[in-house]
């Protein structure tokens, strides 16, 4: 099977206009900490979760492939006769590791981890929602392993991101950007940022994974793991701000800045908290650029040793050397940003999403200044301190010892994604913690992919024509049409390939055939786009 | 009394008392009844918690990821 190149096609129209509410691409990816019930998983790590997500109920994906596009032998039809890059999978390890999503988004298997990537967003709502329903298919995938394993073996998945024993594995946000921003200005204005937020959207942690003495709960599950303030790797070295330039778009006109510092949130408000906060501070660096308006947002003059002290610092009140020889605290760091974002969006108007994101942010910035004395509040809406609350009222009530081995299992399980053992799971059915989402949103999003986005036609036609739909990826759509060649669909627009501009279309077509038809006799420029701003 | 044992005794008191006079009236109830909520799900977290925690944590090591 090979393919030919892409198909002269494209669609006309797009999001950009009326756009709903951030006006902007965002997708997350969550890895899983895995392992038996016991605990121990060793050398079976990646070969379960492998079998973990080949257990993933036919309701939420077809057989469709992953689409590796130019660099796939198997799918491109340059590639396809190229022999020796023993990355690349073939059809069935292909199919062994990857599900592409009736949603839109991707299940399958990196390193050892299962991992879950989001549809493209453009609402903070989406963004959260989907990201949930991850950890939805993702016990689906778990309920169906266990009944099916002929050992009777029990697993553990945890939305988490360290072990306590010197292991990390990632959660990542996207953001697309304007090629237009250079990439210093990000790093200027972001990193302080990126270390602040932790004062908001950690996860927590009891203890330390890098042995430092002393530190008996921390902010971030993350911080530890940074070593430099810029850099390309994200599993060693790793820095604030990843420079990795891979953007599933048309790379002339966008960027996809990949943020690699976030811990996995279980909280809806903290996950809002993260991704809105960041997006518009972004926002502002792309208008600040555009127009020449100078920022001032602070330098940090160390920002890995910064960042690893304000994840350890509980009373948010150490000082933090600037690059200009000066001090701020972190939370005077965390409001300066605010402020910056405030006053711009007060000028340039916003919608509510936004000004909701902003009231939010600042009433959290405000109690975090009163936490000492009154974490009520916060102990419902970040997890940290959810999490800090829940253990230290397990710890005091049952008597434990600060080192007894049911703290660090109280962190660990809080994180557990089953909805019978997990904790945060539990607090949250018992009213515990503050929600964003009606629960019928997240069930919304197991199958029914974001309407505004390019997310829409993948997900859309891979469950509509599951048999004719022999691939997908973020920027194509791999349609078997009947004829010798397979049709390569490009989706190199995120904007475009929405309900509003394709849902008639693909509504009306009877089978992938006609749908590619229907788009043809539409017409439109190719891999052209005004919808940038 | 020294000097030191003054302080310390000093530091003391403030740890264990200055967060009462700043709590309101109202949240003392609240305080309360969400006591005794939290009573309720320390029950339902003995009932799910890892009986195996200190074999569990140890054991629980994973392969890093990204």
């Amino acid at each position: 099977m090979t393919l030919p190149r892409e198909m002269a096609l494209s669609f006309s129209g797009g999001g950009g206009k009326g756009m709903p509410s951030f006006g902007r691409i965002v997708g997350t990816e969550v890895e899983y900490g895995i392992s038996f019930g016991s605990g121990t998983i060793g050398d079976a790590q990646g070969e379960i979760s492998h079998e973990l997500i080949n257990r993933l109920p036919g309701l939420y994906a077809s057989g469709a492939l992953w689409d590796y596009e130019e660099e796939d032998p198997f799918l491109d039809a340059r590639g396809y006769h190229v022999e020796g890059d023993r990355e690349r999978p073939d059809r069935r390890e292909n199919r062994w590791t990857n599900r592409a999503l009736y949603n839109g988004g991707r299940l399958y298997v990196d390193g050892a981890h299962p991992e879950y990537s989001a549809p493209e967003c453009t609402s903070l709502r989406d963004v959260v929602r989907f990201e949930r329903a991850g950890d939805r298919l993702v016990e689906a995938c778990l309920l169906a392993w266990e009944a099916e394993d002929p050992g009777r073996r029990t697993l553990r998945v945890f939305r988490n991101n360290s072990d306590g024993w010197g292991n990390s594995w990632g959660y990542h946000e996207n953001y697309l950007l304007s090629r237009e921003l250079p990439f210093d200005r990000i790093i200027a204005g972001l990193t302080a940022h990126l270390v602040s937020r932790t004062v908001f959207c950690g996860s927590g942690k009891v203890g330390s994974d890098r042995g430092q003495g002393g530190v008996s709960y921390q902010l971030s599950q993350r911080a530890e793991f940074f070593e430099v303030p810029v850099g390309l790797s994200t599993t060693s070295r790793r820095g604030i701000v990843n420079t990795r330039d891979e953007p599933h778009s048309r790379k002339e006109a966008y960027r996809r800045l990949h943020v690699i510092t976030g811990d996995s949130n279980c909280s809806e408000i903290a996950t809002a908290l993260k991704i809105g906060s960041t997006l518009l501070v972004l926002r502002v660096l792309e208008e600040s650029h555009r127009t020449g308006v100078p920022l001032d947002f602070p330098l940090l003059a160390d920002p890995v040793a910064a960042f690893h002290q304000v994840s350890a610092d509980l009373s948010f009140s150490r000082p933090l050397a600037l690059a200009n020889g000066k001090t701020m605290t972190v939370l005077g760091i965390a409001e300066r940003y605010l402020e910056n974002v405030r006053l711009w969006f007060s000028r340039e108007g916003m919608d509510p999403e936004v000004m909701d994101l902003l009231e939010r942010w600042a009433g959290v910035l405000r109690r975090l200044g009163n936490y000492r004395r009154d974490p009520s509040g916060l102990d419902r809406e970040l997890d940290w301190a959810i999490k800090r609350r829940m253990i230290e009222r397990y710890r005091e009530s049952r008597r434990l010892a600060e080192n007894d081995s049911r703290l660090r299992m109280l962190d660990l399980q809080y994180h557990d994604i089953r909805s019978s053992t997990g904790l945060f799971r539990l607090l949250e059915a018992k009213g515990e913690v503050e929600r964003l989402l009606d629960p019928m949103e997240i069930e919304d999003a197991l199958v029914h992919p974001p309407s505004d986005t390019r997310a829409f036609f993948r997900g859309t036609l891979l469950r509509r024509f599951p048999a004719e739909v022999v691939a997908a990826s973020w920027s194509s759509v791999v349609v078997d049409d009947g004829t010798p060649s397979l049709k390569r669909i490009p989706l190199s627009d995120p904007f475009r390939g929405t309900q509003k501009t394709v849902g008639a279309i693909v509504d009306r077509a009877q089978s992938a055939k006609q749908l590619l038809e229907g788009l043809l006799s539409k017409g439109g420029p190719t891999g052209t786009s005004e919808d940038m701003s | 009394m020294s000097q030191k044992e003054k302080e310390t005794r000093k530091r003391d008191e403030t740890e264990e008392t200055a967060p009462e006079p700043e709590v309101p009236a109202g949240a003392q109830e609240r305080a309360k009844k969400v006591a005794e909520e939290a009573d309720d799900i320390l029950d339902k977290i003995d009932e799910v918690l890892e009986k195996n925690a200190a074999s569990f944590v140890k054991s629980f090591i994973q392969k890093g990821g990204e």
